[in-house]
């Protein structure tokens, strides 16, 4: 099992902007597994707590009470250096200051197998191109990570993620801001390296991505877990309507091999 | 339907991620990345050259101008006796006026270069400049009240860094306060709010200091000036000096990650508010260093990291030793161009101001948004 979620809760407490009244509990009692090789769809609308959830589970945020596991031992009692080895993250867009090559981006999730006074070796350096080969873009490594376009920018940061060796990837929204032909390109890659082994937990919006890619989804509203499972078993019209105030008719094609959402006011 | 159908999703998928045959392009890309990094190397030599010819030049330079040959002369008889062809006189500018002068604008270029890089770093923000955390301001406080009590030289310099240090102290604590919000922009509202009280102390300081003698003092030493640097003042700086820029240097890969803001650099291992406090720490000391024995020089700790950027990129492995080569070299020219341009000595932050603000004017208008 990668990671172990038990009765997991979170608040911001009242130290937020504007957060003057009483905590308010983004996540309350979660239980998740994620096992190891699968590809986990969080589905939510906004504010369901999605993000504080990740937040969580890369101890970004250590305020919550439960436990989280990861490959058996707890988050918390790890270093730094422990974490980024099992867990590595992919944020939902890379907002850099400074003109770095695609290469030196990737190259800094050696960070953790590189000595606190140390610079990478020419081993980490071999894994960072096979990182860009394996995504496919080991072409744009010599160009500034700013410039390439949004598609080419989240498959370097799958990448970056790739180098840093963790066996869980955690993905805030990796296609947000993709165009479609990007965000299937990025999503196939994405399944892909979950059939080869990582377990990687992705959040998304859109419940026809999460019929395509995930194996299993785990929908989150006001900080619950609404349901998990399959796909096909977990979204349905009901959940969609409570998720996102939608009406929709789910159609089966391809003899029921893959599934779309239909907004019924379409129809 | 009698489409074909899509493949099933246990089968992989065509579009992306397949194990890839040798990628086209990939290996013009890895020529393009050993170009990229000979070329800053060159660089990097190339400027170790450029700052070893400046300095000989500067050697002879002077209102009273050696001899090459004398220069050499002078320098192989303290380890190996020489016949003495120069006078006295000479021997004594060389050694104790014009050298130290050299080598203390040289250490405070690289020092103030060093500081800017690492400063802008940490705070993700290219327009950040060594006294962001009020060391100069402080400098400028404890300097002043030491020239009220008519300190001498070397306690004016010991009283500009103890402040200088103490106010970035004291900076670093009261940001550390304020928990699970943005740290970096913490502690640079903390360092502003100050740099302003310093700024204030220093007003009040000139307010009541002696018209005829201290509050020139006070304003002079404000305009930062190399003009009476002396052999103490070396080895005073040096320690500081040496403990900073060890200190960034064994960091200098991982101030990349910072770059990166304190999420991804924590979850790639790095522990960001640690990391940040100590690129803080050294680039103080080397700041503190620095303004205690020359006053205030602005813009150096600013300009001179961009340019250097622009010319071998921001990795910092390279950029750090790169910026503290440029800033020696530039900061030399300055007060080479402040010793000899003029009948009296300009002050070296008028000097660094005149350039600094054109350039970096000149910069804006070339990249817009990005600075």
């Amino acid at each position: 099992m990668s990671i172990e979620i038990r009765d997991l809760s979170f608040s911001y407490g009242t130290r937020r902007c504007g957060g003057a009244g009483e905590p308010y509990d983004v996540l309350r009692h979660i239980d998740l597994d994620v096992p190891d090789g699968t590809l986990v769809n969080v589905l939510g609308p906004n504010g369901a707590g999605k993000s504080t959830l990740f937040r969580c589970l890369l101890n970004l945020e250590e305020g919550y009470s439960g436990s989280i596991r990861v490959s058996g031992r707890d988050l918390r009692a790890m270093t730094a250096r422990e974490r980024a080895r099992e867990v590595a993250f992919i944020p939902q867009s890379h907002d850099a200051v400074y003109d770095y090559s695609v290469l030196d981006m990737v190259l800094m999730s050696t960070a953790p197998e590189v000595g606190l006074f140390g610079t990478p070796s020419a081993e980490q350096e071999r894994r960072a191109w096979e990182a860009l080969e394996r995504v496919g873009i080991a072409r744009l490594a010599h160009r500034p990570a700013t410039q390439v376009s949004g598609g080419e920018q989240q498959l370097a940061l799958i990448a970056r993620a790739l180098a840093q060796n963790a066996r869980t990837i955690i993905m805030d929204e990796p296609t947000s801001a993709l165009d479609y032909g990007n965000t299937m390109r990025v999503l196939a890659c994405v399944r892909q390296l979950a059939r080869e082994g990582l377990s990687i937990v992705q959040s998304t919006h859109q419940p026809d991505q999460a019929f395509l890619f995930a194996d299993t989804v785990v929908a989150l509203s006001r900080g619950r877990v609404r349901a998990t499972g399959d796909p096909k078993d977990v979204i349905s019209k009901e959940l969609v309507e409570e998720l996102y105030g939608i009406d929709v008719s789910i159609c089966s094609l391809f003899d029921d091999r893959v599934r779309v959402c239909v907004p019924a006011s379409e129809l | 339907m009698n489409r074909p159908l899509p493949p099933t999703s246990s089968e992989p998928s065509p579009a992306a991620c397949e194990r890839p045959a040798r990628e086209r392009g990939a290996a013009r890309a890895r020529a393009s990345i050993g170009i990229a990094r000979r070329h800053a190397n060159l660089v990097i030599a190339a400027a170790g050259v450029l700052l070893l010819v400046l300095m000989g030049a500067s050697l002879l330079l002077g209102r009273f101008p050696i001899d090459p040959v004398h220069a050499v002369l002078m320098l192989v008889d303290r380890v190996l006796p020489v016949e003495q062809v120069w006078t006295d006189q000479q021997a004594t500018l060389f050694f104790n006026v014009r050298l130290p002068r050299i080598a203390l604008s040289v250490i405070v270029g690289a020092s103030l270069a060093a500081a800017g890089a690492a400063f802008q770093g940490t705070f993700r923000n290219p327009l950040v400049s060594p006294d962001v955390l009020g060391a100069s301001q402080g400098a400028a406080l404890g300097a002043a009240v030491a020239l009220l009590t008519g300190a001498g030289a070397y306690a004016v310099s010991l009283w500009a860094f103890a402040f200088a240090m103490a106010t970035v102290l004291v900076v670093m604590a009261v940001s550390g306060r304020a928990r699970g919000v943005d740290h970096a922009l913490t502690v640079v509202l903390v360092g502003v709010m100050v740099s302003s009280l310093c700024q204030a102390g220093v007003s009040f300081a000139k307010l009541v200091a002696d018209p005829n003698d201290q509050l020139p003092a006070i304003t002079y030493w404000l305009m930062g000036s190399l003009t009476s640097a002396r052999a103490g003042d070396i080895a005073f700086v040096l320690p500081p000096v040496l403990l900073g820029a060890g200190i960034l240097f064994a960091l200098r890969w991982r101030i990349n990650l910072l770059t990166m803001g304190d999420d991804e650099a924590r979850t790639m291992g790095v522990d960001a508010r640690r990391m940040r406090l100590a690129v803080m720490f050294a680039a103080t000391l080397l700041t503190a260093a620095s303004v205690s024995v020359s006053g205030m020089i602005g813009w150096v700790g600013l300009v001179v990291p961009h340019i250097a950027r622009m010319l071998i990129g921001c990795d910092y492995r390279r950029l750090l030793p790169a910026s503290m080569l440029f800033g020696a070299s530039f900061l030399l020219v300055v007060d080479n161009v402040s010793r000899l341009a003029y009948s009296a000595e300009i002050p070296l932050g008028i000097l660094t101001a005149f350039m600094g603000a054109p350039f970096f004017l000149y910069l804006i208008l070339q990249r817009r948004a990005r600075v």
